[in-house]
């Protein structure tokens, strides 16, 4: 039998060594922050689902962008996303949007308008008070994932919670943006942004850190989602050419204007050219 | 009476309709591009004057683009055969007018499309085609008379006569081919001989 006394120095520094890596390694922690559209639109399965009936799209669009309340189950969210950044977000999307012909104009609807759970009751509220017949929703889900590594061992020394970088950071960042017609409730396109930062931090400055990487993720989940829209809106014309059916459209006057040959010109010319080419052959024969 | 020879006539005609017609396409395939080139009544007014101009190369579909390019390349080609000149000036004018004209239609805040163009080289060939003799005369005739009537329906109903384009995406504004008309009959007429033959003879005014 081996008493306590009988260790060695050495065995019992490894043992010490192991002990510390152990508990540092366990230290892990993680906090999530999300909103959702289902649960803002749809948010008790008992009650009737709105049917989509065939969206009328009256062109130029009036289009409302907006930030969905926050959903109740985000958890040690250590950064949520503020309204001067979701203003700043949105900002930066609907400014992405604002020249393509077919929109008139992009009204950045502030979160207090949006109640939680609000569903299209809500969104008729704020139809009325914008006059946007379009709407934007944006969700997100942010999930920030903190584990220790081996430089953690350092911070036994005191000196090393200051100045080495043991804390190692993950962001996973989505942003998603569902782009509803009001009046039919039909849901035209969505399209997600994604990110992903790792990072690593001091205990010291870990708060701010996180903090950074959040903003940082959901900068970059912004830009993807900018270009995911964008790919998305090209294939959502394509569709309305290919199924009228589904989606009809209209025009407001006062937007863009077009001129276009119709049948009657091009066959007028048709025929000019056509007696040319047949009066030259003549000759030439 | 104009030459009308077997040979195709030598103009400066063809490579720039060929010129105009790539631009057409370019500015098509390249958004940014539309966005710096096509008629905006708030840009021009703040100071961007091409956009008078280079709005009509701007398209907003594969099939706009296809069938006005269509009817362009089909009436340069004839102004190329038959060796007409003017037909740059022709160009540039009308796309002036057509974009003055909707400088007085507030609401119209962008705009593209080389169709009033197309319908003022129609106009313009058939008054050029009115010294022919024979069949060509009784065709541009009938395509003036054609075309007026159907500029004015246009215009009374605001939309297009016969429409090819099943997938608009914009107003269509009749004023524009009505006004492209308008100026290829007085650029068909050669307003520039007659300034030519009077100003040869000084005292012209005695035989009014």
């Amino acid at each position: 039998m081996i008493s306590g006394k009988c260790l060695s120095l050495a065995t019992r520094s490894v043992i010490f060594i192991s002990v510390v890596m152990l508990i540092a390694s366990c230290a892990a922690r993680s906090s999530h922050n999300a909103s959702s559209v289902v649960q803002y639109l749809y948010p008790n399965h008992k009650e009737r689902v709105e049917t989509a009936t065939v969206p009328v799209l009256s062109l130029p669009l009036r289009v409302g962008i907006a930030f969905v309340p926050d959903t109740r189950y985000s958890y040690s969210a250590l950064y949520s996303l503020d309204e001067k950044r979701k203003m700043d977000l949105m900002k930066s999307i609907s400014a992405e949007f604002k020249h393509y012909p077919y929109v008139k104009s992009i009204e950045i609807i502030p979160s207090p308008y949006l109640t939680p759970e609000g569903s299209f009751t809500n969104l008729d509220q704020i139809r009325t008070m914008y006059d946007v017949d379009v709407m934007v929703l944006l969700s997100y889900d942010q999930v920030q994932h903190t584990d220790e590594g081996l430089l953690s061992v350092s911070y036994w020394t005191l000196v090393g919670v200051y100045v080495f970088k043991g804390e190692k950071n993950d962001t996973s960042t989505l942003l998603d943006a569902a782009v509803y017609h009001i009046p039919s409730r039909k849901m035209l396109f969505r399209a997600p942004g994604l990110s992903h930062i790792k990072g690593s931090a001091t205990p010291v400055n870990l708060n701010e850190q996180l903090r950074l990487d959040s903003q940082r993720g959901f900068e970059e989940a912004a830009a993807n989602l900018v270009t995911n829209l964008k790919e998305q809106l090209d294939q959502f014309k394509e569709k309305i050419k290919e199924s009228p059916e589904e989606y009809k459209i209209e025009h407001k006057v006062g937007y863009t204007g077009g001129g276009s040959v119709d049948f009657l010109t091009l066959s007028l010319a048709l025929a000019m050219g056509g007696t040319l080419l047949w009066s030259g052959n003549r000759r030439n024969r | 009476m104009v030459r009308q020879s077997t040979e195709p006539v030598k103009s400066s005609v063809f490579m720039p309709l060929i010129l105009v017609a790539a631009s057409c396409t370019m500015v098509y395939l390249l958004p940014g591009l539309s966005d710096l080139l096509i008629y905006d009544r708030r840009a021009i007014l703040s100071g961007e004057l091409w956009r008078f101009l280079t709005g009509h190369l701007v398209h907003f579909s594969w099939g706009h683009l296809f069938f006005n390019l269509l009817g362009f390349v089909i009436a340069g080609w004839i102004v190329w055969r038959r060796g007409y000149s003017g037909f740059w000036i022709l160009c540039v004018i009308s796309s002036v007018a057509i974009s003055g004209t909707l400088l007085l239609q507030p609401e119209v805040i962008y705009f593209g499309g080389i169709s009033g163009i197309v319908n003022a080289a129609i106009v313009f060939i058939a008054i050029r085609g009115l010294k022919e003799r024979g069949g060509s005369r009784w065709l541009s005739i009938s395509v003036l008379i054609l075309t007026i009537a159907n500029s004015v329906l246009e215009v009374r109903t605001g939309l297009p006569t016969l429409d090819i384009l099943s997938d608009r995406l914009f107003v269509p504004v009749p004023m524009s081919h009505l006004v492209g008309g308008l100026v290829g009959a007085i650029m068909g007429m050669e307003p520039w001989r007659l300034f030519i033959e009077l100003t040869r003879r000084p005292m012209w005014w005695r035989n009014l």
